[in-house]
């Protein structure tokens, strides 16, 4: 059974958690083989998803952190 | 990034580089957090201030029956709900736009796509890849305020689904939900982003 484009979009995210039942899973990969516009989408989805585990940390505001800091130094002073 | 957890002996004696790392490592992913509930502006930031100083004050006091950040994400979202609560805003969590379709349902026709989605970046060019990650930080800032939350903390800070669930006080399938929305959209936005980009 072939599912619709819109399907495989919905389908897409719970493939990539590895959340599919077996007969999900299929039809995906089936749609995928023989849909090239859904394999741009999931090409799309996968450089996002990885370009959003390669951003850099953000440090703290500096002011945040000295608000930290001095609660901490009258703490230990007690 | 490092494990926080190993620094749990130094923030409890007090250190101050501990201390330093710790705030560095959790104070945006906390403060989009509190966004997810009370939304963005000076709010959202006091009330992780407040934590802060909350952890500072009981850190003593915790047994390491969670993770770290768990145990602070939990202060945080305790605060946030109950300020929520407090301006009377309706829904718990997040707001309607979080539950709306990824991608506009005009793309497709008898759920075909009319309208194809379109990718020129290659995975293999580091100028292109620069271009991806730069237009990604503006369009995070689109997202509505759950999906943020919910993609900062697993694709960015790399938080498990497990403790994405606890800390939200959501279920496993909701949060698939918001997370795999949240990429969608931002993969449909970065398509337009590259494009506008791209035209000279």
């Amino acid at each position: 059974m072939i599912i619709s484009c819109k399907k495989f979009t919905h389908l897409f995210g719970d493939s990539r958690e590895g959340e599919l039942s077996g007969l999900d899973r299929a039809m995906v990969k089936l749609h995928h083989s023989i849909c090239p516009m859904c394999r741009v989408y999931a090409r799309g989805m996968d450089a996002t998803v990885e370009a959003l585990h390669d951003l850099p940390e953000e440090a703290a505001p500096e002011e945040t952190k000295s608000r930290v800091l001095e609660r901490l130094r009258a703490k230990r002073s007690g | 990034m490092p494990d926080l957890e190993d620094d749990l002996d130094a923030l409890r004696a007090g250190d101050e580089a501990a201390f330093t790392r710790l705030v560095d490592a959790l104070h945006r992913p906390l403060v989009r957090l509190a966004e997810a509930f009370v939304g963005r502006g000076p709010t959202a930031e006091e009330i992780v201030q407040e934590a802060w100083l909350a952890v500072v004050d009981g850190i003593d006091k915790f047994e390491g029956r969670s993770t770290l950040k768990t145990w602070i994400g939990g202060i945080v979202v305790n605060r946030a709900k109950t300020r929520r609560a407090k301006d009377a805003r309706e829904l718990p969590f997040g707001t309607a736009a979080d539950a709306e379709e990824a991608i506009d349902p005009a793309r497709f026709r008898g759920g075909f796509w009319k309208d194809p989605p379109r990718w020129s970046p290659s995975p293999d060019d580091l100028v292109e890849r620069r271009l991806v990650r730069e237009a990604i930080v503006a369009a995070i800032e689109e997202l509505p305020d759950g999906q943020r939350a919910v993609i900062t903390l697993r694709d960015i800070e790399e938080w498990s689904s497990e403790e994405v669930c606890n800390v939200l006080g959501i279920s496993e399938t909701n949060q698939r939900v918001l997370l795999h929305r949240a990429r969608s959209r931002l993969r449909m936005m970065l398509e337009r982003k590259l494009a506008e980009g791209a035209r000279p």
